[in-house]
């Protein structure tokens, strides 16, 4: 009887830390392992089973060169998952860096600045987004850029400025969706003139003319929240016909044709404010750990995700855009329902964020719901983002 | 985490604990809080080395409860006095000592953080105070009703009752979202009986809020201008939004069941004869249940209050399924706040002050009301 | 006559409020898609599908997530905790009811302290020592800290308070030492108190999610709650009730069984601990 109970309690023991230890064996060993230069693991976000797909598969490809092998991490919320691999000392060697997260992880020392030593072409406004205090971080891997999706069943004609959106939304009963978020709402600003940072980071410019201007006419709109129409995001909203129009990016082309395959619509530029025409750009890089045992590989790697053979296959069904410029032409033609995105790339600006500015952004889209659902004024949400950025800037 | 106390969400360790606090406990105390303290049993027990057997027998578990419950708290004590995004090691450069400044940050200089931490404060009272005395009275009332010998499947009832408190609670989360769905179930049932619904899930007005606009208080008079804490005192008075009221609703539906066993089983331990002595006194129900089976419940009363208040304090499965602290950070309160600190900006010094801040709070609940209760 | 008619009536409108959400979690998992956005409130799905099951259950090609594996880990999870905390709660209450040896007043005092501390106060710090024991994101992050609690030892404790204490006489004077005596005589005797705490063990664990959202990072790890919690609402994907509500009714599954087989034990457990007092 003693001596089952102690096997019983051996058996626990074991199940509660070989089992943890028995599935952690193969990453464990993996940066030490000599052969062939080891594995890589690589933490990615996918928009879905397109996505997952083609990364696997150039994974698989870069497998049969015989450099190395690839473990796939997807990631359910990327910034989550990141923060706790990190501080958890056990960083992916490479992996997904939204440009909005990229000052937080370079200041905590997370990331090794390889961008140069890469040698890979690409738009330079991107790298410059990936640029931090004169150190080139990381390569982008792609990016999108905002654009007005229109119901072309409900919509005869799509508009191209301002006055046409402002028509077009008042033929129906609701003509726009959009996300209560600063980097959807932003482009009403920049369509305006305006801008809610200064370009050196260091000054919050939140309470202008053209800001206030920009968020007016946006509030004229009677724009309604995803949430407010039963939708997770404002692609659903648009898939499920409960909204003529919408302001997302790339990721659209992929996301309807998957969800809604029925659906009849169309990506324009978004339409030209007083100031001309404006959008946001967003971009990913392939973030390399500084913590990384393997650096040589995961260079190895990047170079050959960037190859023009690999963008391309990577970019290909679910929205996004190269990242390098010779590749454009390519890449439009086979892509001819993303010329509004790509038209957008040549007067986009990509929204870059000081260090700990998480909280600011958060608390600016509380303001935009408020604006959104009717009880905040323009001036009020701009104010809300100077004094919250203040706090931060300082 | 461990299967403690823990109401609002549906684990029900914390009845059988609870109960067995006030059980064969021969040295049990009047309340059943108290009676927990009272060690005992002081007997000639096993012989011969009993001091190692005894440290032998506690070891694993101290371990455990050492290595995951002692460690963490005196180690969020300390990251509470420092300022440390949770990326670099917590010992090197990146994390430095700030004595109490991140206390302050959340109580008294004027900032994002404090705001937040106002609004989570607000929230969470708003909700204590719609949750528990609603779970607790329709506990108890439904206690009442299956104590009634007359009425036949009661277990079957209790059982049914009973059943939610066991579920998942995010399993029960995402049940309940398909409800408040804009086009969902509770809409479409309140369109047939002629009511309008509402975007439950994604409306951030106070009810404090919508009932002044009846009245046409659409804006904060000026008087309720002043800040406190960063929010306004018009913001203070908003009310618990329609978000919250639809995630209180669902918390209270949750846990029902488990209080209302307990109450049960003070009830059937309850004295028949001082019962009927009463109603041969001529006391009517009504003044039965005000005179006699109410004082008697107390202890019960005050167990449920106690978990209840604890319980509520909090939530945070709820929250983190169906509205992340949404709308307009409405639902947001201090457990939530802690995960979006330590998980999401990135400030593990807030998020341990945080998490100590609403122990004190939890404390000082308990004692208040232990105070009221006792006073009555 | 009349108490008996409302007392019904109340049951039963209770019984359904309580109940009602489970029944239609159960229908809504058949439905369509467009048949839960045009009918959410019919019981009866109109066509009746078995694809979001079949997803749940990784019989389709491509499933939306790893729904299986999530209820993999979670059995696992869900087995060794409450093994664990079965013996490992009944051998602290024990010392704690029986013993007498230097400090365990201490002891005791220090279990009801740790019983206190709100759970939600752990979340952060405990992901610290899980990092920084290097365990973060194996399955001993997900099991270990939950292999003893303050709560069942106290339960333990109670139970072996209330024994008589003559069968361990009895034992002692066979010759049998401590442990064996506390294996063959003693935990016999506490079968009711094992097989409660068990099924509360079981039944948190199965449940419990803040613990298991930071104790680890990876898909391949998750528990049932936490991918259920994960799957919904990050952008590009929208809100697939049907297929989300077929993995919730999952998820209640196991512990409804346990529920409903030992509902004996879960009612009665803890009616007597009240009802004693």
């Amino acid at each position: 009887m003693l001596r089952a109970l102690i096997a019983v309690l051996l058996v626990v023991s074991v199940a509660a830390c070989g089992g943890g230890e028995g599935f952690d064996k193969p990453e464990a060993s993996s940066a030490a392992s000599p052969a062939q230069g080891g594995e890589l693991r690589v933490l990615a976000a996918s928009s879905g089973n397109v996505e997952t797909e083609a990364l696997q598969n150039a994974f698989k490809a870069f497998e049969a060169t015989g450099k190395g092998k690839v473990k796939l991490e997807i990631a359910t919320d990327l910034t989550t998952q990141l923060t706790t691999a990190l501080a958890g000392g056990n960083p992916p060697d490479l992996f997904y860096v939204p440009v909005e997260n990229v000052r937080d992880l370079v200041k905590a020392g997370a990331l090794e600045p390889y961008g140069d030593k890469a040698g890979i072409e690409v738009y330079p406004a991107l790298k410059e987004a990936f640029t931090v205090d004169g150190a080139y971080y990381c390569v982008p891997k792609d990016f999108s850029t905002l654009a007005l999706a229109v119901n072309t069943s409900m919509v005869s004609s799509p508009p191209t400025t301002w006055e046409e959106l402002k028509a077009e939304v008042r033929k129906h009963e609701v003509g726009l969706t959009i996300a209560p978020e600063l980097v959807r709402v932003l482009v009403f600003m920049q369509q305006a003139g305006g801008f809610v940072l200064s370009d050196d980071l260091k000054q919050a410019t939140g309470d202008t003319p053209q800001n206030r201007q920009g968020l007016a006419f946006l509030r004229e709109l009677g724009a309604k929240t995803p949430k407010q129409l039963g939708a997770g995001w404002a692609g659903e909203a648009f898939g499920k016909g409960k909204a003529a129009m919408t302001i997302e990016g790339n990721w659209m082309l992929g996301a309807m044709k998957k969800d809604f395959p029925d659906l009849k619509w169309q990506a324009v530029e978004l339409p030209a404010g007083p100031a001309g025409k404006g959008t946001l750009a967003f971009t990913v890089c392939w973030g390399m750990a500084a913590a990384s045992k393997n650096k040589e590989l995961a260079l190895e790697l990047v170079k050959f995700l960037m190859s023009d053979e690999q963008q391309l296959a990577l970019t290909r069904g679910f929205g996004p855009m190269p990242a390098t410029p010779r590749l454009r032409d390519k890449w439009l033609e086979a892509y001819p329902d993303a010329k509004a995105f790509i038209a957008g790339a040549e007067y986009a600006k990509t929204p870059l964020w000081p260090a700990g500015f998480k909280p600011v952004i958060d608390e600016t889209n509380t303001e935009i719901d408020k604006l959104l659902q009717g009880s905040a004024k323009p001036e009020q949400v701009l104010q809300a983002f100077d004094e919250a950025a203040k706090g931060v800037l300082e | 985490m461990t299967g403690s106390a823990v109401p609002g969400d549906p684990g029900m360790a914390a009845s059988p604990e609870a109960g067995r606090g006030r059980s064969p406990a021969a040295g049990g105390g009047k309340s059943p809080v108290s009676g927990r303290g009272k060690g005992r049993a002081r007997g000639p027990g096993i012989r011969g080395r009993e001091g190692l057997w005894g440290w032998l027998f506690m070891a694993p578990a101290l371990v455990i409860l050492g290595l995951f419950m002692v460690i963490p708290i005196l180690l969020a004590l300390w990251v509470s006095f420092r300022s440390w995004s949770g990326l670099e090691s917590p010992f090197g450069p990146g994390s430095q000592p700030v004595g109490l400044d991140n206390y302050a940050e959340l109580l008294v200089e004027p900032g994002l953080a404090q705001r937040d931490f106002a609004r989570g404060l607000r929230n969470n009272l708003y909700y204590v105070l719609g949750v528990v005395p609603v779970q607790t009275a329709i506990a108890f009332f439904l206690a009442l009703v299956l104590h009634q010998k007359v009425l036949r499947a009661r277990g079957f009832f209790r059982s049914a009752f009973y059943f939610p408190s066991i579920t998942s609670s995010v399993a029960v989360a995402l049940v309940f979202m398909a409800i408040f769905q804009p086009n969902g179930v509770l809409n479409r049932t309140l369109e047939f009986f002629g009511l309008d619904g509402s975007v439950w899930l994604d409306d951030p007005r106070g009810l404090v809020h919508i009932v002044l606009g009846w009245f046409g208080v659409s804006e904060a008079p000026g008087f309720l201008q002043g800040r406190f804490m960063g929010l306004s005192w018009w913001d203070w008075l908003s009310g618990p939004s329609v978000t919250l009221t639809a995630i209180m609703a669902i918390a209270v539906w949750t846990t029902i069941g488990t209080f209302m066993l307990m109450f049960l089983a003070g009830l059937q331990n309850l004295p028949r004869d001082v019962d009927e002595a009463a109603v041969v006194d001529g006391a009517n129900r009504w003044q039965l249940f005000w005179r006699i089976t109410l004082p008697q419940m107390r202890p019960t009363l005050f167990l449920v209050l106690t978990l209840g208040i604890i319980g509520t304090w909090q939530v945070f499965d709820q929250i983190f399924v169906i509205s992340d602290g949404g709308p307009q950070k409405t639902s947001l309160t201090p457990a939530y706040l802690v995960y979006v600190f330590g998980f999401e900006t990135r400030q593990m010094g807030l998020a341990c002050a945080v998490a100590f801040l609403l122990f004190l709070v939890i404390v000082l609940f308990t004692l208040l009301q232990r105070r009221l209760l006792r006073e009555r | 006559m009349m108490r008996r008619v409302v007392g019904y009536a109340i049951l039963t409108f209770f019984a359904v409020l309580f109940l009602g959400p489970f029944v239609l979690s159960v229908v809504t998992s058949f439905k369509t898609r467009p048949d839960f956005a045009q009918n959410p409130v019919s019981l009866v799905p109109d066509p009746v599908t078995t694809e979001w099951w079949r997803q749940a259950l990784g019989l389709t090609e491509s499933p939306v997530a790893d729904v299986p594996r999530w209820l993999v880990n979670t059995v696992v999870v869900a087995l060794v905790v409450m093994v664990a905390r079965v013996l490992l709660d009944s051998l602290a209450g024990y010392a704690l009811a029986r013993m007498n040896f230097p400090g365990r007043r201490l002891l005791f005092a220090g279990i009801i302290a740790v019983l206190a501390v709100p759970p939600i106060v752990l979340l952060v710090p405990r992901f610290l020592v899980l990092k920084e024991l290097s365990m973060y994101a194996t399955y001993s992050a997900l099991i270990l800290p939950l292999a003893a609690d303050a709560t069942g030892i106290f339960i333990m404790r109670q139970f072996f308070l209330a024994m008589p204490r003559e069968l361990e006489e009895a034992a002692r004077i066979d010759g049998a030492g401590v442990l064996r005596t506390w294996w063959s005589v003693i935990l016999p005797l506490a079968r009711p108190g094992v097989i409660t705490l068990a099924i509360l063990s079981f039944q948190s664990s199965w449940n419990e999610f803040p613990h298991m959202l930071i104790a680890n990072n990876k898909p391949e790890l998750y528990t049932l709650p936490v991918g259920l919690a994960l799957i919904r609402g990050s952008q590009g994907q929208d809100f697939n009730f049907p297929f989300f509500l077929a993995t919730a009714t999952l998820t209640m599954i196991p512990v409804a069984i346990v529920f409903f087989v030992f509902q004996r034990y879960f009612v009665r457990g803890l009616m007597e601990g009240a009802v004693k007092g």
